[in-house]
């Protein structure tokens, strides 16, 4: 009987410590549930930040304030977002102005993330996107994630 | 052989479009702090050349043309080799371009005419390919 009781107790300790470690690493609301909250996609996009950390950052930043973290490939809509986007920030001398979402993704336009970014980042960046998305075609939803 | 193709409009994205090689995909480009200063980037057989602005832009492609451009802002020349008779431009996911520029050694020269200066009355690169 209290061997019982005892067994009782260590499963229950062992339940709670697994669940507080979980919590603490955020193993539950990320990955999996995050997914399937989030959205349908088709593709993933690991972003490389050791390579592009000023681009890395600025996606990070901007979707950890609300910005889609899924791009909706929409080429023709791109110059009038970008227009939009960009309207209100002007450009800078040695700077590129990144946007996200992307002016090329169905989310972006007004009200999009903009920031100053150095050019050798930015333009790796868009070159390193391009190559991996040119042939997806218009529809084509994306998750971004930062590797 | 001398050539021109009618401009064709493409939407720039990143401050680059590339010249390529016929079905083939656009290489990831380094713009190195030395690239940006030159004015061009250049991986596996594909040039990117800079564009000052993120906007609608003209391309005019020409095939040993004697034609000069009197007003531009800036121009780049550097030497392509094409391994298939064909090309392609593109910006980052914009449309795709294509030329039939024929297999052989080439010096592109690229040069930059903005807006005020086009006749065109929009951003336009003017690309020359003179045969080597």
């Amino acid at each position: 009987m209290t061997t019982d009781i005892i067994k009782t107790i260590l499963l229950v300790i062992v339940i709670i410590a697994a669940a507080a470690v979980g919590l603490i690493k955020g193993d539950f609301f990320s990955a999996d549930q995050k997914t399937s909250q989030t959205k349908e996609y088709d593709e993933t996009m690991a972003f490389p930040s050791d390579r592009y950390p000023e681009t890395a950052k600025h996606i990070k930043d901007a979707i950890n304030e609300g910005h889609s973290e899924v791009c909706t490939i929409d080429r023709d809509g791109a110059e009038e977002r970008r227009e939009q986007s960009l309207k209100d920030v002007p450009s800078k001398k040695g700077y590129d102005r990144d946007e996200w979402p992307m002016a090329m993704c169905k989310e972006g336009g007004e009200g999009a993330s903009v920031e100053y970014i150095s050019p050798a980042d930015n333009r790796g960046a868009g070159s390193w996107v391009g190559h991996r998305l040119t042939d997806y075609p218009d529809g084509t939803k994306v998750l971004f994630t930062i590797q | 052989m001398i050539k021109s193709w009618k401009p064709q409009e493409l939407s720039i994205s990143y401050h680059q479009f590339t010249v390529f090689q016929k079905d083939s995909t656009p290489p990831v480009m380094d713009w190195t702090d030395e690239a940006i200063e030159k004015g061009y980037a250049a991986a596996d057989g594909a040039i990117s050349f800079e564009a000052q602005r993120n906007t609608k832009a003209f391309i005019l492609f020409r095939l040993n043309s004697s034609e000069t451009v009197n007003s531009y802002e800036k121009k780049v020349t550097v030497p392509f080799h094409v391994t298939e008779n064909g090309i392609h431009i593109e910006s980052i996911m914009s449309k795709r371009l294509s030329f039939d520029l024929p297999k052989g050694d080439y010096q592109l020269t690229c040069w930059t005419v903005p807006a005020e200066m086009s006749d065109l009355h929009a951003d336009t690169y003017i690309i020359d390919a003179v045969s080597v």
